[in-house]
């Protein structure tokens, strides 16, 4: 099952340069330049990592995220700044967020490492869940609820 | 009416003249420095003279209708010799060598106002006519003219009127001589421009007083203008600062925004271009592979330019992304707070940060105690400060020997004094005061961003300090940066 990662940007030149970079990492990526429509795009498929632009009309990054925490804290939710003020920084690592880039964004490599962090922790998560419940239930679905 | 009289009226006036010239020279005489005995004889002729002129009037009056043009206006008679002779005391003379010019044909009164008047100090022009008047005129404008009401050919009066009808002139006051007391002739006076009056036979100090009067005021009305003009400039140069400095309020305001909106491309155009990079080694396979359908020189071109081309727009892309910091630190986005700090710790911080660059380049010496007075301050500002004086001082030495950065502190009163001085190529006298100004900047092109002054001048700013420079083309430059002493004050 390939992972994927949805990237939420208002600017569309910037989603369909992340999209085509972590396509050709391989990644099911898919890219939305409206933070309402993600939130509900999220609440419909399975995207187990977003990346998130902190500065967007009608609902923010960090209000975003937020949003994505309390449907599911699994999701690892990766921020995008141009502004680095400590107060933005904090609010979002306080809210679950596994960091904030600066933009203009230096070092995609960065981003994609934070990305496979993520990938393996929810891989180490699975296999705690099923050395837990043992060899039945493979997925782990009920434990973590929601949809994986 | 006829006038059997009128030979009498020309007899008068022609006496009068010379009793004029009597009266006016025994003052004359009476300003010398002579005895009592003296003076007691020079007054009495003053009065005799004036007897005389005060028997013509009334002669003139019994015998002849027409109103006398020029009777006695002053009339000595009721004044004591003494007080007469005491009136001339000795003033120091008040002219400074002003041009006044005299117009009058009688050679009486002449002789009395310019003896007078060159005595009190003044340079004395004469002109007996009103032609005579415009050729002194054209040679030189007097500040002040005498005029008389008499004049062959036209009266004072119209004289006057032409004088103030002529643009350059208009502005020269002019003095009456007049005999006439009638209020009529006053009028006409003041109608036709002029300024004053003084009348005859001539009281010496008054004459002296009035033209003193006048020329007193026109020096103070050039002082006036010299102060309206400076104040003028002053105005100027303040609006001027006013304009620059809300150029660069609305600039600070204006590069946020713009920061930010330049930020957004550079994301996806650096993505991209090292997206690209990321496909260059498969294209180049492509390009090298046998099977290609490229014109070999073509595919040798490709393989060769693609590299160089997409290193050279991340080499762009980067030094967007510094000039979009530097813009962003002189918006100066982050209030930060100010604790209470030494500079010592920022200077040493600068030199850490910028080693790379001075490493076996420039000699360093820093004299800064370790404990210096306290300064209340954001310390990564004050470190930003240094950074760019350092890196600035390093540059400008660039293959000079000796290379000599110096850091050296001085306490004076209660202001902390920083000097850092280099041996560099210094700044020129033009370029001085435009070193605080964005984006200024005699780097070549592609060095720096041309921020870092104007971003040091607005940190010292911030941190209510002050910074000035001395430079010696060819020698070296010597920033020097004062903040006031941190006082622990019973408020805290």
């Amino acid at each position: 099952m390939k992972i994927k990662i949805l990237i939420v940007d208002d600017e569309k030149n910037i989603t369909d340069m992340m999209v085509r970079y972590f396509s050709f990492e391989g990644y099911d990526v898919t890219g939305c330049n409206d933070p309402v429509e993600a939130l509900e795009m999220i609440k419909n498929d399975n995207y187990l990592i977003c990346i998130l632009d902190i500065q967007m009309p009608k609902l923010n990054g960090t209000d975003l995220l937020k949003e994505i925490k309390l449907y599911n804290g699994m999701i690892g939710v990766i921020m995008m700044t141009a502004y680095a003020t400590t107060e933005n920084v904090l609010t979002c690592l306080r809210r679950g967020a596994e960091t904030c880039f600066l933009k203009p964004i230096d070092d995609l490599e960065g981003i994609k490492k934070y990305v496979d962090n993520v990938v393996k922790r929810f891989n180490d998560w699975q296999n705690l869940i099923i050395q837990l419940k043992g060899s039945s239930s493979s997925t782990g679905n009920d434990v973590l609820g929601g949809k994986l | 009416m006829k006038n059997e009289f009128a030979w009498f009226d020309k007899f008068a006036h022609d006496l009068r003249n010379r009793l004029n010239g009597v009266v006016g020279m025994s003052q004359i005489m009476l300003m010398e420095d002579i005895n009592s005995e003296m003076q007691e004889h020079v007054s009495r002729i003053l009065k005799s003279g004036n007897d005389i002129l005060v028997m013509i009037d009334n002669k003139q009056r019994n015998l002849s209708s027409n109103v006398i043009e020029d009777e006695t206006a002053n009339n000595f008679t009721n004044i004591s010799t003494e007080r007469l002779h005491r009136s001339f005391s000795n003033q120091p003379p008040s002219g400074k060598g002003e041009p006044v010019l005299v117009i009058d044909d009688e050679i009486e009164n002449l002789e009395v106002l310019v003896t007078s008047l060159v005595k009190e100090g003044y340079l004395v022009e004469t002109a007996q006519s009103f032609e005579e008047a415009i050729k002194k005129i054209e040679i030189k404008t007097p500040d002040i003219i005498l005029l008389d009401v008499i004049l062959p050919g036209l009266s004072g009066y119209e004289a006057c009127q032409k004088f103030k009808s002529e643009k350059k002139w208009a502005d020269i006051p002019i003095i009456f001589l007049s005999g006439v007391t009638a209020l009529e002739g006053r009028l006409k006076a003041y109608e036709s421009g002029g300024t004053d009056f003084i009348l005859k036979p001539f009281y010496v100090p008054e004459v002296l007083a009035v033209v003193n009067t006048q020329i007193s005021l026109i020096h103070a009305k050039k002082e006036l203008q010299k102060y309206a003009n400076s104040l003028e400039n002053l105005v100027k140069e303040r609006t001027d600062q006013l304009i620059h400095s809300d150029r660069m309020a609305s600039l600070g305001m204006m590069s946020a925004g713009l920061a930010h909106e330049i930020n957004n491309p550079l994301t996806f155009v650096k993505g991209n271009v090292m997206m690209l990079k990321k496909f260059e080694q498969d294209i180049r396979a492509l390009v090298e592979s046998p099977q290609n359908s490229l014109d070999p020189k073509k595919s040798a071109f490709i393989v060769k330019e693609m590299p160089k081309a997409l290193d050279e727009m991340l080499m762009g892309i980067d030094r967007i992304s510094t000039i979009i910091s530097g813009l962003k630190m002189f918006a100066r986005q982050d209030t930060s707070e100010q604790i209470a700090v030494t500079l010592t710790g920022a200077v040493e911080d600068a030199l850490t940060l910028v080693r790379s660059e001075l490493k076996n380049k420039v000699e360093v010496i820093n004299t800064l105690e370790k404990n210096l007075p306290l300064i209340s301050g954001n310390l990564s500002q004050l470190t930003q400060v240094f950074v760019n004086l350092f890196v600035n001082a390093a540059h400008s030495m660039a293959e000079r020997k000796p290379s000599i950065l110096k850091i050296e502190s001085k306490v004076i009163s209660n202001s902390i004094l920083i000097l850092v001085s280099d041996t560099g190529c210094g700044i020129s006298k033009e370029n001085l005061e435009k070193i605080w100004n964005p984006f200024f900047t005699t780097k070549p092109k592609g060095i720096g961003t041309g921020l870092g002054l104007s971003i040091v001048h607005g940190i010292i700013r911030e941190h209510q300090g002050d910074i000035s420079v001395e430079s010696n083309l060819g020698e070296g430059t010597t920033f020097k940066l004062s903040f006031p002493i941190l006082r622990k004050t019973n408020e805290n």
